[in-house]
């Protein structure tokens, strides 16, 4: 599981960061920080290039394959939309994947053999510990 | 033609009369308006397929225009009836440049909440096409840079140049660029979040959480203004992405 926290976790929403790292440790599931990340682009690169921005985001995901991981862990909603968007393109639309591997070639990054997924932090801990679990977890504070 | 979208046809095409008698029959009623025809001849059918070649417009012709992006649309519904993606579909896939020129001003109002793409029973990504529809404008020249690009070149200009964004500098140097006197300290050249020309409720916004902060969090904010986080390696890349970025040519128009 690659934990991709993004620019913003941390700095201005570092309490999500740790919150979301004790959540994640008391439940028994371990994420795997994902080094020398860059920035998913958030809702504004998106509007100006799309090959930059699906580049950047293949960037992360190609981190991601170089660390053993076939999934991708965001808690910003920026960044899980950035993810997931372009996953679809770059697994609907050949042209852009033959397109952007060529590219991270170039920029010296591993291509991609296997497009990661990307989950949105809730997603996850939905999935992976289930409602039941969670139930058990929270205490008189 | 739904009653919401008769703003859609100019006024002198539409003729309306309270009473109207027809070869000695009384018509008047529901049937007392008539639209003038039209006739369009500067169409151009290279602006759709250049859309339907786009990765990001390939599912332009999917669209049946049953306007269920417009009814969902926020834009539309709480700021100007002008802004309707529907029409700027039917728009782009006939080629009437002018016409979607008329409507510069609001066409780049979408504000991303994709409820349209969400809603459209036939899977157009109506957000993203829209995108492209703007795109290919400002590629042609149809269209000054808009408001909300200006920001969105200047925080991929920030991601490009550092591979990370960091809150602090993206806000103040906005702000710098919108005319507003930012005070900088004169070593380091860095702005000084409380002070200068700011308006009084972004400083009321930034002082107004310090109150509860944690000094750890305060700690770590203001090391990432003064020494930006960046990632690592990234100069190779980034050569790539400038290129590619200016091949694509969105940014500079």
């Amino acid at each position: 599981m690659a934990y991709y926290p993004g620019c913003s976790l941390e700095g201005a929403a570092r309490a999500y960061d740790v919150s979301l790292r004790l959540v994640a440790k008391d439940l028994g599931l371990e994420l795997d920080y994902l080094k020398d990340y860059n920035c998913c682009g958030a809702m504004e690169s998106k509007n100006v290039t799309f090959w930059g921005t699906i580049l950047m985001n293949a960037r992360n995901m190609s981190l991601a394959r170089k660390q053993g991981h076939e999934v991708i862990v965001a808690p910003c909603n920026g960044c899980s939309f950035s993810l997931q968007r372009a996953w679809y393109f770059l697994t609907t639309d050949n042209s852009v994947l033959t397109k952007t591997n060529a590219l991270l070639r170039e920029g010296g990054v591993d291509p991609l053999d296997v497009i990661p997924e990307t989950y949105h932090a809730l997603e996850w801990l939905y999935e992976e510990a289930g409602p039941e679990k969670i139930k058990k977890r929270p205490r008189n504070l | 033609m739904a009653i919401h979208e008769r703003g859609l046809v100019e006024q002198e095409r539409i003729i309306k009369k309270d009473r109207i008698v027809i070869d000695g029959v009384d018509a008047s009623g529901d049937w007392n308006l008539i639209i003038l025809p039209r006739v369009i001849d500067d169409y151009d059918l290279d602006f759709a397929k250049d859309i339907i070649n786009h990765p990001q417009g390939k599912t332009i012709n999917q669209c049946y225009q049953c306007s269920y992006c417009t009814a969902s649309c926020p834009v539309h519904n709480y700021w100007d009836e002008k802004y309707n993606p529907r029409h700027f579909i039917y728009l782009a896939r006939l080629g009437m440049l002018d016409e979607l020129q008329k409507r510069a001003d609001v066409i780049w109002r979408c504000v991303s909440c994709h409820k349209c793409t969400h809603r459209c029973p036939k899977g157009v990504l109506v957000e993203e096409v829209l995108k492209v529809i703007v795109n290919q404008m400002s590629k042609r020249g149809l269209i000054e840079e808009y408001p909300s690009k200006k920001f969105d070149k200047f925080f991929t200009e920030s991601v490009i140049e550092y591979g990370r964004i960091e809150d602090g500098e993206l806000l103040f140097g906005w702000m710098e660029k919108q005319g507003f006197n930012v005070m900088k300290d004169p070593i380091l050249k860095k702005p000084i979040p409380f002070a200068g020309g700011l308006p009084d409720w972004l400083k009321s916004l930034a002082i107004k959480p310090l109150k509860g902060m944690n000094i750890d969090f305060l700690i770590l904010n203001a090391k990432h203004m003064l020494i930006h986080p960046r990632t690592q390696n990234w100069n190779r890349f980034k050569q790539v992405l400038e290129r590619v970025i200016r091949e694509e040519g969105i940014m500079t128009h």
